[in-house]
């Protein structure tokens, strides 16, 4: 995917984001560490792995571990369909794979357009939450992916 | 002789029911959220006053006048100092504020009436169709809204404060501070006048989010800057 990033006019640079649907809110992560979006395809799950990894894919070759976004984000959990993909991310000095229930576009945000609004992403349990944006009506919720998993987490992953 | 009895029966009554009252607000769910609200005694209301459109409490009517550096209420030239969540604790004191006549607004939530000064806040409007819900937030956090440009996070307030009232299906939105915060309510009453001496402020040992109680309305004065601070600190 190429990542036409950005523009650092005047300190405050546009940045882009791949946005995507989970249960009834839109999320943006940064273009930058999106490599590709995939169909879902077969995931073998892997035993003894955290609640919030559903298993693993082959992409070309590589074995890719695939985080069950919406249980890592506390939402309630779905049946893929043909919307759902697997968006293959870099964090982390690692790639992992976020099932999303749908891809919708890539948008730009100035980084001064992101609200940290008061209590978001306060909570530990919520750190990956970076803030809100305005989308026309809508309100784009901003994810960290590097705050996605802990430390340990991401250690854990780095064993699969 | 009767009358001389009947008088002082009434005083009793009513602190009874002031005490119930603060009871009532001050009772508080051990786990947020998963009890069944019961019906305190709250008075009860008057007519509502259904704004059909938002209403906008123009809150510089009272604010224009520059708040007096001391307060001319005798209890509040104690000194004020922080506790460990560092909230001002106002030890039985009226705010500088209220050394003039001030608006409230008066509103409810589930069976529970409350009254907010109009000088602390910043406009009450419909509630949105829809709140984005943002993952991994506290039971309180009933989503965030955008308005006037701004993402303004709603609150539950019974499950904030931990009280015995619900607000399932809330109609309004009280926008406090500066506009990024916001408690749902259920219905918007009426803004009334009150005096410093129509309140029963709170002592030392009190609540800080409750500034006092309304004695002729019978109901909670919330303070909008500790709840404004809970809302942004969790």
């Amino acid at each position: 995917m190429s990542n036409t990033a950005v523009d650092s006019s005047a300190g405050d640079p546009v940045i882009q984001f791949v946005t995507f649907r989970l249960k009834d809110e839109t999320y943006g992560i940064n273009v930058m560490q999106v490599q590709e979006v995939l169909r879902v395809t077969e995931i073998a799950p892997v035993p003894g792995a955290p609640g919030f990894v559903l298993g693993i894919i082959n992409l070309r070759g590589n074995v890719v571990t695939v985080i069950d976004t919406r249980t890592r984000f506390g939402l309630p959990t779905t049946e893929v369909d043909d919307s759902s993909r697997i968006v293959i991310i870099e964090s982390e000095e690692q790639v992992v794979g976020i099932l999303v229930d749908s891809v919708a576009e890539v948008v730009e945000l100035r980084q001064s357009e992101i609200d940290s609004a008061p209590n978001i992403g306060n909570e530990e349990s919520s750190r990956y939450i970076q803030g809100v944006a305005s989308r026309d009506e809508d309100l784009l919720i901003v994810v960290d992916l590097n705050k996605l998993l802990t430390e340990e987490e991401w250690s854990e992953m780095a064993n699969f | 002789m009767k009358d001389e009895r009947t008088r002082p029966t009434r005083l009793v009554e009513h602190d009874a029911a002031l005490g119930n009252l603060l009871e009532s607000l001050l009772a508080e769910v051990p786990e947020h959220g998963r009890e069944t609200p019961s019906a305190p005694p709250a008075a009860d209301p008057d007519t509502k006053l259904e704004p059909s459109e938002p209403l906008e409490p123009a809150p510089h009517e009272v604010a224009d006048s520059p708040p007096p550096k001391t307060s001319l209420n005798p209890a509040s030239d104690a000194p004020l100092t922080n506790d460990e969540s560092g909230e001002t604790q106002h030890h039985g004191e009226m705010p500088a504020w209220a050394r003039e006549p001030f608006r409230v607004l008066l509103f409810r939530i589930g069976e529970l009436r409350f009254a907010i000064p109009l000088i602390l806040m910043c406009s009450v409007t419909r509630i949105p169709d829809r709140l984005t819900q943002v993952p991994a937030q506290p039971a309180w956090h009933r989503g965030v809204a955008r308005y006037r440009e701004e993402s303004v996070v709603v609150a539950d307030l019974g499950l904030l404060l931990g009280l015995r009232t619900a607000c399932p299906d809330p109609a309004y939105l009280l926008v406090i501070g500066d506009g990024r915060e916001a408690i749902a309510c259920d219905a918007v009453e009426e803004a009334v006048v009150v005096t410093a001496d129509q309140v029963r402020w709170r002592r030392a040992a009190g609540q800080p989010w409750l500034s006092g109680l309304l004695v002729d309305h019978m109901c909670g004065l919330l303070d909008a800057e500790v709840i404004g601070r809970r809302i942004r600190h969790g």
